[in-house]
């Protein structure tokens, strides 16, 4: 996929997704190896509380989705940008 | 440019719940329906909605659609119509119980009857008590309703047109005939020709930079009806959640004051009980949202602006947080840095809800500045104004809204379709080339301002221009800014002019879409010069029934002026079963 639709797949209806997804796009994506991009977007094919319980932990999830969802809840401390 | 053609008896523009349950509505008749949203169903912002719907189901004790009634109306500020507000309280209960017969997993109590919860604003016997009044789905109520309904229009045979981008209105001597479509997929233009048009587009909360909806909520149909020439109705009233986390915007419930949290300013003062003795914490949102806006306003500002407050926790202790609030501590974790055991979660009044958007009466038909129906277009959910929720929206009135209307709608449109005329119209070719030739220019601009700032400046305006205090210098201010962006916008450059998946080029459109209501919203504010629940005004603090009791219809043209109209509040309701919720002072 182009980073420009991903940019839309990642338009998963809540605003807490929308802000962690657009900052690893911007940020992160860039250094994935295309295994990993595969992956990524299988990640953005979950449902979106699915998705969002993974990032928080509240939920487990498949374990090869384990890289990107570990950088995808890094990345959020940090997101405190008036975004 | 060739276009794709598709003919269907109604058109549904959007597949959040009002758009899914007027689909689903709709294929039981057999009208051929289809469903075209910019975004996967399930990805709408109704997926959003946590807390639950409303309906006077009295399974937690005595209950009565007249009394949710009277809460509606109040929440309103009397501005609310009251024979749509009949007409929703009544129905909602109905309603609720189809959504359960449809598949939705409501939550249940031990005699495993619907589970209600309180939410603010809900009482029992006109005022009295305090009512359980709300049906959620454990913490997931839209996301289930989505999926329900999604499930069951499918089941249906209604077409759905997924990642299809509605650009505009199609009109033949006055009646709304289609649309036109942008394809992200395969890149084309596709021509969707209709007897009827339902608008279900949701709310436009991205006009604004701190706000909790998602990107998707740029409320495109609105902007489609001022773009056909046809008013908007009560936009001045922006609904601002008290408790968005400071700088993200996410959203922290209302529950979490409904489980003991508390709000402080910069002295540590827990200051609601100075605004709102009985409820305190927990008064309506527009009240909560004014305190916290005077606090800071005062200088009692906590952080290092002195611009936002504290809401407290802590002492609530990690298993309740846990059991009653799951998701918070983690939320909070994430976009504020904050531990909520420990340390208070930094909020601002953030935008939340539309109660403002396309006119419309009870049976959901867009009306013109005179009243009269515009044949062949209908609109529901919270880009559509019946108006259910006049000048403040209570929490868990939206879901019912989508779900009432969006029955409403698709009941309407096969009675009005009943002698349906035999063939489409011919659409003249000017009418296509208008709409397209705007798309082109949009999609090749090459002038030299990159569309992203013209958002940003936008964002940061509105925020500053019509925030939750208003007053008359800084709304004009407003506009000026506002126009020159407006202006602005058709000197734009857009460096992609492809047709498959170009994101900045349906975001440009957006932006489009945006400035046209931002505009609509500060020309409302600026003309009505009174306080009523959510538009609240420095230089004219009191509600004015003798002269503001009204809705304000505000048009806006291709070069971004206004006119404007108004039209009387309907205080009669729909039947003799209720009486008028007679004006009174509104305090909580
Ligand atoms: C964080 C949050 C929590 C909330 N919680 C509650 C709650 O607990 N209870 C409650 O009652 N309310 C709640 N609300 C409000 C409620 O969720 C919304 O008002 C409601 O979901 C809006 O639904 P809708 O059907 O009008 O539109 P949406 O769900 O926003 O759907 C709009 C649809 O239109 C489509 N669309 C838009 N533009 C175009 C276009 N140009 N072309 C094609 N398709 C288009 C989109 O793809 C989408 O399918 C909450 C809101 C927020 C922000």
């Amino acid at each position: 996929m182009t980073l420009k639709k991903l940019r839309w797949k990642s338009r998963k209806g809540i605003r807490e997704l929308d802000i962690l997804l657009q900052k690893f796009l911007q940020s992160e994506y860039e250094n994935l190896d295309p295994n990993q991009r595969d992956i990524f977007e299988e990640v953005l094919d979950l449902e979106t509380y699915d998705l969002l319980n993974a990032i928080t932990g509240k939920s487990s999830y498949n374990i090869k989705y384990e890289t990107i969802i570990k950088k995808l809840s890094q990345l959020s401390v940090l997101t405190n940008d008036k975004a | 440019m060739d276009l794709v053609k598709h003919e269907h008896d109604v058109l549904v523009v959007g597949a959040g719940g009002s758009g899914l349950r007027a689909s689903m509505g709709l294929s039981q008749s057999d009208l051929s329906v289809a469903c075209i949203s910019k975004v996967f169903p399930t990805r709408s912002h109704t997926v959003a909605a946590q807390g639950g719907i409303s309906g006077a189901l009295g399974n937690m004790g005595e209950d009565d659609w007249r009394w949710h009634m009277y809460d509606t109306v109040k929440g309103s500020d009397w501005l609310g119509d009251q024979d749509s507000i009949e007409y929703m309280c009544k129905n909602a209960v109905e309603s609720i119980i189809e959504l359960e017969h449809y598949g939705v997993p409501f939550s249940r109590t031990e005699e495993g009857k619907i589970y209600q919860r309180p939410f603010g604003g809900m009482t029992t016997e006109y005022g009295k008590g305090i009512a359980q009044r709300t049906c959620a789905a454990a913490d997931r109520t839209g996301h289930a309703i989505l999926h329900t309904l999604y499930t069951q229009s499918l089941k249906n045979d209604v077409d759905f047109y997924i990642e299809y981008f509605v650009i505009d209105l199609l009109f033949e001597d006055g009646k709304c005939v289609g649309v036109l479509a942008w394809c992200l997929e395969d890149g084309k233009i596709h021509l969707f020709q209709s007897h009827m048009v339902i608008l279900a587009t949701g709310g436009y909360g991205r006009a604004y930079l701190s706000s909790t909806s998602a990107h998707t909520c740029t409320g495109d149909g609105n902007a489609m009806v001022l773009r056909a020439n046809l008013p908007l109705q009560d936009m001045e009233f922006i609904q601002f959640h008290p408790t968005g986390i400071y700088g993200a915007g996410c959203l922290i419930t209302e529950g979490a004051r409904g489980e003991g949290g508390y709000l402080t300013n910069s002295e540590g003062e827990r200051f609601m009980p100075k605004y709102a003795p009985n409820a305190k914490d927990l008064a309506s949102r527009d009240v909560v949202s004014r305190a916290i806006q005077m606090e800071v306003n005062a200088g009692r500002g906590v952080g290092l602006e002195k611009d936002h407050a504290h809401l407290h926790l802590e002492h609530l202790g990690p298993e309740t947080i846990n059991e009653r609030l799951p998701g918070i501590a983690e939320t909070a974790q994430i976009f504020a840095g904050v531990d909520v055991n420990k340390e208070p979660i930094p909020i601002i009044p953030t935008v939340h809800y539309n109660m403002g958007g396309t006119p419309t009466n009870y049976n959901t038909e867009v009306l013109s500045s005179d009243n009269t129906v515009i044949p062949g277009l209908m609109a529901v959910g919270e880009g559509a104004c019946v108006s259910v929720h006049g000048a403040n929206r209570l929490g868990s009135n939206s879901l019912l809204d989508l779900i009432v209307f969006g029955r409403s709608a698709a009941d309407r449109a096969i009675e009005v379709l009943k002698d349906k005329p035999e063939s489409h119209p011919n659409i003249s070719r000017s009418s296509i080339d208008k709409i397209l030739s705007r798309f082109d220019a949009i999609k090749n601009a090459n002038g030299d301002i990159n569309p992203y700032e013209i958002r940003d400046k936008m964002q940061r305006a509105m925020q500053k221009y019509a925030p939750v205090y208003r007053d008359q210098q800084t709304m004009d201010k407003g506009i000026e800014i506002m126009k020159g962006l407006f202006d602005d916008f058709s000197n734009i450059k857009l460096t992609d002019s492809s047709m498959i998946w170009n994101t900045d080029l349906a975001e440009t459109l957006e932006l489009n879409n945006l400035l046209y209501q931002s505009l609509a919203t500060l020309y409302s504010a600026s003309a009505r010069t009174e306080s009523r629940g959510s538009h609240a005004r420095d230089d004219y603090p009191e509600r004015d029934d003798d002269n503001w009791l009204k809705h304000s219809l505000v048009s806006v043209n291709d070069k971004g002026e206004a006119s404007y109209d108004y039209k009387d509040v309907e205080l009669k309701t729909l039947t003799d079963e209720m009486e008028t919720v007679e004006l009174k002072a509104r305090t909580y």
